[in-house]
């Protein structure tokens, strides 16, 4: 009985960031309208059956451009996911298990890099590089693999002193296959877990760049930039910043559940 | 303590030295020149010549090294430079508007401490009450919401909506009240949680069960030997939202349009002004670093066991 209460969150939520990933890869089946075509007759358009969620201010339609945003931030967060991932598995693992100079050298660069606050390092790469989708990516990638390289690194040196890595030592394995075979599917799935909790805050800095006007450009849609489109309309329209702003959130809260529910679903401890 | 002190202070040179490699090195690397820029900026029709002249001036024909020592000689002195665009002192002009960014960062401190601290405790004495898991449910959402998007909702809400306090823009102490409160209520779920967590943990220590024993009043036990524990975690981790505060500064700036630093760095981004940009890193890496510099000491004075850390093995 108390199994099944525990399987309920993660069927729950996974299915949930599979229906809004299928969103995100049938978006050109989906979406009602061009999310990009600008129609100034009919801008600022109340919710109607032609358009259920309104026009913004150079009259697109919202729910097309909501659907077409997650699109992008998905599409964005997990690329930036297996990026960063396989990033900070090489200088991890390499780091944890050659050691020596190797190790102290790339530790001394992740200190130098943990030095300087996420967001804003993000932000001055991102400004620095000029904006755009592919800045942003380049950005985001750079502050986050740091601390995950860290983790493995540490991971790894105490995995190192494991009996089946001492034995495949003796019996000669070549270094890079004991990283390969005996190291990284120890730290893989650990890795794995902590970059699927983490999700939620890369759609959010995604966003916040956005919203700065540093990531996603038009005419691409992306609900970070939507919200920053619409702050002039605060007072007449105040229903295109509260919808994205809300896609968003309940984004975040899917991937911050999502991820949780995995975590408890393979912590042996809550069983 | 002495072994700890020189450590801590070699890595903190260290890391000081990487962020003016950073500051230095990442404005070299973008595919817009400099110059070209300057010119660009100051609207001057740029022939070769004359570029050529503001090249020499700035020394950017020198090879890339002596252009660095260069670079953090004036540093030293304190000399960072002169805008492109404003032509004025980028060091007095980072340093005056970083006050007002420092002021929204400390405000919301202050707020965070004062929202976390009464609900985090409140929640873990009252364990699995109706309090205690609404907070659960709310916290949860709000460290889900942007916080420009919550920053809206508070406009809409409290400035357009109530006409309690003013819409936007800077100078008055209750220009600073939203701002503030929307990064700390950004920050707080994070406190919350810990102060929470690490209450409940401790409930089950030898030392809560002596002292109530002993018959203590539950507040007492609660003041004295619960919400003391908490405080070592909870100075890291402050130490650490320093940088976070800094960043979402940056945000909620450009939201509620106030003069701070972020308003001069995304313009300063935008014009390529790369003088202040490489201010602007310098700047924040240096006041992060003794902010982590600071709370590590504390630690170490709190406990033992991490001053000692590698010695008399």
């Amino acid at each position: 009985m108390k199994k099944r209460n525990k399987r309920l969150p993660l069927i729950i939520s996974s299915s949930l960031v599979a229906l809004l990933t299928m969103v995100a890869i049938f978006e050109p089946w989906l979406v009602l309208h061009d999310p990009h075509v600008i129609n100034m007759a009919m801008k600022l358009q109340g919710f109607s059956a032609t358009y259920p969620l309104g026009t913004d201010h150079l009259g697109r339609c919202v729910l097309s451009r909501l659907i077409a945003g997650a699109r992008v931030s998905l599409f964005t967060t997990f690329s930036i996911l297996i990026v960063t991932l396989i990033i900070s598995l090489v200088v991890g693992i390499v780091a944890g298990y050659v050691g020596g100079m190797i190790d102290t050298v790339l530790m001394r660069v992740c200190d130098i890099l943990l030095a300087m606050p996420n967001f804003i390092f993000a932000l001055v790469i991102v400004g620095t590089l000029g904006g755009g989708l592919f800045n942003m990516f380049i950005g985001i990638v750079f502050v986050s693999w740091v601390w995950y390289a860290r983790m493995i690194r540490n991971m790894v040196l105490s995995l190192k002193e494991a009996p089946f890595v001492k034995y495949a030592q003796v019996t000669g394995v070549s270094r890079f296959n004991i990283m390969r075979v005996h190291i990284l599917p120890f730290v893989f799935p650990q890795i794995f877990l902590l970059k699927l909790i983490g999700l939620g805050s890369t759609i959010l800095l995604i966003s916040e760049l956005s919203f700065l006007g540093l990531g996603v450009t038009a005419p691409l849609a992306e609900w970070g930039m939507m919200i920053s489109d619409s702050k002039t309309y605060l007072l007449s329209n105040p229903m295109l910043m509260f919808i994205p702003g809300f896609m968003i959130s309940l984004t975040v809260l899917l991937f911050n559940w999502f991820g949780d529910a995995v975590r408890d679903a393979l912590d042996p401890k809550t069983l | 303590m002495q072994r700890f002190l020189v450590r801590r202070i070699l890595s903190m040179i260290l890391a000081l030295w990487g962020v003016s490699l950073v500051a230095f090195f990442l404005i070299r690397v973008i595919p817009v020149d400099p110059v070209e820029a300057y010119f660009a900026i100051n609207q001057i029709p740029a022939s070769k010549e004359s570029m050529d002249a503001i090249r020499e001036k700035q020394g950017f024909n020198q090879p890339l090294l002596s252009q660095y020592a260069n670079w953090m000689w004036h540093v030293f002195q304190l000399d960072f430079g002169k805008s492109f665009v404003s032509k004025l002192d980028v060091g007095k002009e980072l340093i005056s508007r970083f006050w007002i960014t420092f002021g929204i960062a400390s405000t919301a401190l202050l707020f965070v401490v004062i929202l976390s601290v009464t609900i985090g405790v409140l929640s873990a004495v009252k364990q699995n009450s109706l309090f205690d898991r609404l907070t659960r449910t709310s916290i949860f959402t709000i460290a889900s919401m942007p916080s420009f998007w919550l920053a809206f909702i508070l406009i809409y809400i409290v400035a357009l909506k109530w006409g309690l306090l003013p819409l936007m823009g800077w100078g008055t102490w209750q220009h600073l009240i939203l701002p503030s409160l929307t990064l700390a209520l950004g920050i707080s779920p994070y406190y919350i949680r810990l102060i929470r967590t690490s209450m409940i943990e401790q409930m089950q220590q030898p030392y809560v069960l002596y002292a109530r024993a002993r018959g203590l009043k539950e507040n007492v036990i609660v003041r004295h030997h619960l919400f003391r524990g908490t405080l070592p975690p909870l100075l890291t981790s402050l130490a650490m939202t320093c940088g976070g505060l800094l960043g979402g500064a940056v945000i909620v700036e450009i939201v509620f349009t106030i003069p701070g630093i972020g308003r001069y760095i995304l313009d300063s981004m935008g014009a390529r002004d790369y003088v202040v940009l490489q201010g602007f890193i310098l700047l924040i890496g240096f006041f992060y670093i003794a902010i982590n510099f600071v709370a590590d000491i504390m630690c170490a004075m709190i406990d033992p066991r991490i001053r000692l850390k590698g010695e008399g093995k």
